[in-house]
């Protein structure tokens, strides 16, 4: 009981730490009992509150629009695709438990915590309560918006109360799945037999197979849940579900005092290694990409060799083989210039209003994919390896981006020519798509060539696709293509005047 | 080439540091450094830790511009010709990066390669064999220690061999076999007309370079090669590198009135 209270004051500590580092990020300063600084702390609350209520305001809303919209076909569909999209998604959570323990540990914790004689079923039910807790508001939130989808169609005067039904029931499959999924993760850092088995994570997805031979047996939970939100739940099924969570919670609880820590620390770096970046894994999500490409290349072979291939067209080969390194990069691309031509060719023929154009112009400015200037970007920022690159700035993009331009405009054009456009628009199109992709990948590479990267990102984008958009809409095709053309020469220039 | 304000002659120093200072918020990192390094010169940056060592380093990199000053590079400003800087001039900091998608050989296969050479796999083998990577030559340097990340950036960089190496804390992380080989390496490039700068809190034993520049608080207190140093601080010939900083930074506090 003392190590309970230990680690109960030990996790709040952490817990509040937590907190005014977060708070001190929105300029709050707890420890500054000032009365503009109350006031600020009540007006930062008062925010917070108007931020969640008016997004389940709109959630809410959103939803009903969405459940008015269904037909009756459709929302049969819905009904028979739900329990298995419930099963999917508890697959998913019985094989993460079973590929990296669910017990978690900081750095902090794995100096130390795992090497104390604290009693190790209070750090497992520690863990296990954070998580479930962590998790029932999110959860909850789905669970209600469900509900509300569910149950206008059939009757639209009963939305709030199966907008609760559908969160307690979405809350209680969330308890009833991740402590099995805590079961399992704790069984395997208990028998190291089990360890030893590196595919072992997958079986879980066997239940959607069984799931098919046995629906009845497999689908209960989802159907319950179902059932839950039209108020037809028999109390048998809900009593079921609460018995079985906490005779599993029982069962973690009993076999928590047996887990080897070092297991559970070894399989903890990758999580230590990003919660030790703290604000700096939510600021630049390529920090957290690349510890987990990291932890995933550890242990493999590497895949391909590098080419023998000089000067220029050695940076071209070396790039080419970063990304099929890493081919979601590619993938990703490919998709993204897929679906912004497919938007794009959705706001020219909609004639949507201008703020759809805006927002348009800001993904492209500032979501662009990640993989396309990955490489010129860490050829840039890693200052030590750009030493040893004597080509220019505009050739270095040249045999940086190529691939994962040609992956993007891939899969721009191929939407493009499938909508069967006349041929001189068909041309046009695939002459624009060519100049406004490089147009992307160079005011990108004008950004990071910058110090102050975001504002120079927005005003190249602006101007650049701005000046496209402009001439294209008052002037004509033929003038939107001169501007890109022109706007192109000109990030060409300033490139190459960069070093 | 493309050099922007071209003011060099054949008689312009190797390298030329100019008045630099550098301030990091209200803090002076530098302050008016200045010095010159000539072709075939081991010249040791020796101060105690935040002195300015790696600043001073990364200046003359020109990957921190200063506050105040020049640098120069056969008399082209370093701050002007980015691509001149990285053609002659290599610095290794204490804690190089890598990239994570290729291995070890392969960082070298393309240093080689992106300079066009062709015949560098012996000279490549011969680095890493030198530095005890050649077992390791086909893992990703992110699964190295800290030791064996220093000795590839060291590899990468002797492979290259620039007019001007930059070495922050060469030493730190190397085991004492690898700290003697590299002395002896430094050495024999020095020999070829290379100049190398290195900041250090430790030599190997035996090891003198030909210049030290003692820095304090930014400044660069001494300079002088280690025999006027021990003349000009009254030290014996037995001295240790411990007992040379004492002795500036004792000076330089008699000098400004403290003692």
């Amino acid at each position: 009981m003392f190590d309970f209270r230990l680690l109960l004051l030990l996790r709040w500590r952490q817990f509040r730490s937590d907190a005014l580092y977060w708070l001190r990020t929105v300029g709050y300063e707890p420890d500054e009992r000032s009365f503009s600084q109350r006031v600020y702390g009540l007006y930062l609350a008062l925010i917070g509150l108007f931020w969640a209520g008016s997004m389940a305001s709109w959630g809410a809303e959103q939803a009903a629009l969405l459940g008015a919209s269904l037909t009756p076909a459709a929302l049969d569909d819905l009904l028979a695709a739900l329990p298995w999209l419930a099963l999917a998604l508890q697959a998913y959570a019985l094989a993460s438990a079973l590929r990296v323990t669910p017990l978690k540990l900081s750095f902090a914790d794995i100096a130390y915590l795992a090497g104390s004689p604290v009693d190790r079923a209070a750090a497992v039910m520690f863990a296990y309560v954070r998580q479930v807790v962590v998790r029932l508001i999110p959860f909850g939130a789905l669970g209600a918006l469900v509900g509300i989808l569910l149950v206008t169609p059939v009757d639209s005067g009963a939305r709030a109360a199966a907008a609760l039904r559908g969160a307690l029931a979405a809350e209680a499959l969330l308890v009833f799945t991740t402590t099995l999924a805590w079961l399992l993760g704790i069984l395997r850092l208990i028998f190291p037999r089990l360890r030893r088995h590196p595919w072992l994570w997958l079986l879980p997805f066997g239940l959607l197979a069984a799931a098919y031979v046995l629906p009845d047996v497999f689908l209960w939970p989802g159907r319950a849940a179902i059932a839950a939100v039209y108020g037809q739940a028999s109390g048998a099924a809900l009593a079921l579900l609460v018995i079985a969570a906490l005779g599993l919670a029982a069962m973690v609880f009993r076999l928590g005092s047996q887990v080897n820590m070092a297991y559970a620390s070894d399989e903890s770096i990758v999580h230590a290694r990003i919660k030790a970046l703290g604000l700096m894994a939510w600021r630049d999500p390529r920090l957290r990409l690349r510890i987990y490409g990291q932890a995933a290349r550890a242990g493999r072979k590497p895949w391909l060799r590098l080419p023998k291939a000089y000067g220029l067209w050695g940076l071209t080969t070396r790039a080419a083989l970063t990304y099929l390194r890493h081919p979601m990069m590619l993938l990703t691309s490919l998709l993204w210039g897929a679906l912004m031509t497919y938007v794009a060719i959705l706001l020219v023929g909609e004639q949507l209003p201008v703020q759809i154009w805006i927002g348009w112009l800001l993904i492209a400015g500032f979501v662009p994919p990640v993989g396309l200037l990955y490489v010129f970007r860490t050829d840039l920022e890693e200052r030590f390896l750009y030493q040893f690159l004597l080509a220019d700035r505009l050739r270095l993009l040249a045999a940086d981006a190529l691939l994962p331009l040609a992956a993007l405009l891939a899969g721009a054009l191929a939407v493009w020519i499938t909508q069967g456009f006349a041929p001189q628009v068909a041309a046009v199109g695939v002459v624009f798509i060519l100049l406004l992709g490089m147009l992307l990948a160079l005011s990108g590479a004008a950004a990071f060539s910058s110090r102050r990267v975001a504002l120079t990102r927005f005003l190249i984008t602006a101007a650049g696709f701005g000046a496209v958009a402009v001439a294209g809409v008052n002037l004509g095709p033929l003038a939107g293509l001169a501007a890109a053309g022109t706007a192109n020469l000109i990030l060409c220039g300033l490139l190459i005047e960069g070093g | 080439m493309q050099t922007d304000d071209k003011q060099s002659t054949s008689d312009a120093p190797l390298l030329d540091v100019s008045g630099i200072s550098y301030r990091y918020g209200s803090l002076n990192a530098l302050t008016n450094a200045a010095f010159t390094v000539e072709p075939r010169q081991l010249v040791s940056l020796v101060g105690r830790n935040g002195a300015g060592k790696s600043t001073l380093l990364k200046c003359i990199a020109g990957w921190t511009q200063p506050t105040e000053g020049e640098i120069r590079i056969h008399g082209y400003p370093v701050a002007k010709n980015e691509r001149y800087v990285r053609e002659h001039l290599i610095l290794v900091p204490d804690t190089p990066q890598f990239y994570d998608e290729l291995t070890a050989w392969e960082h070298l296969q393309f240093v080689a390669q992106a300079h066009g050479w062709r015949g560098w796999e012996d000279d490549a083998e011969d680095l890493l064999s030198r530095y005890g990577l050649l077992s390791n030559k086909d893992a990703f340097p992110f699964t190295y220690s800290r030791g064996m990340r220093y000795k590839l950036a060291l590899c990468m960089a002797l492979l290259v061999e620039p007019e001007i190496l930059l070495l922050d804390e060469p030493l730190g992380p190397l085991d004492p076999v690898s700290a003697d080989e590299l002395w002896i390496e430094l050495n024999r490039h020095r020999s070829d007309g290379m100049a190398i700068l290195f900041s250090s809190h430790q030599l190997p034993q035996e090891a003198q370079p030909d210049r030290y520049l003692i820095m304090e608080q930014g400044e660069i207190i001494a300079d002088g090669t280690p025999e006027s140093l021990r003349v000009g601080f009254s030290l014996d010939g037995r001295h240790s590198l411990d007992d040379l900083l004492r002795s500036a930074i004792q000076a330089r506090k008699a000098e400004a009135g403290h003692v």
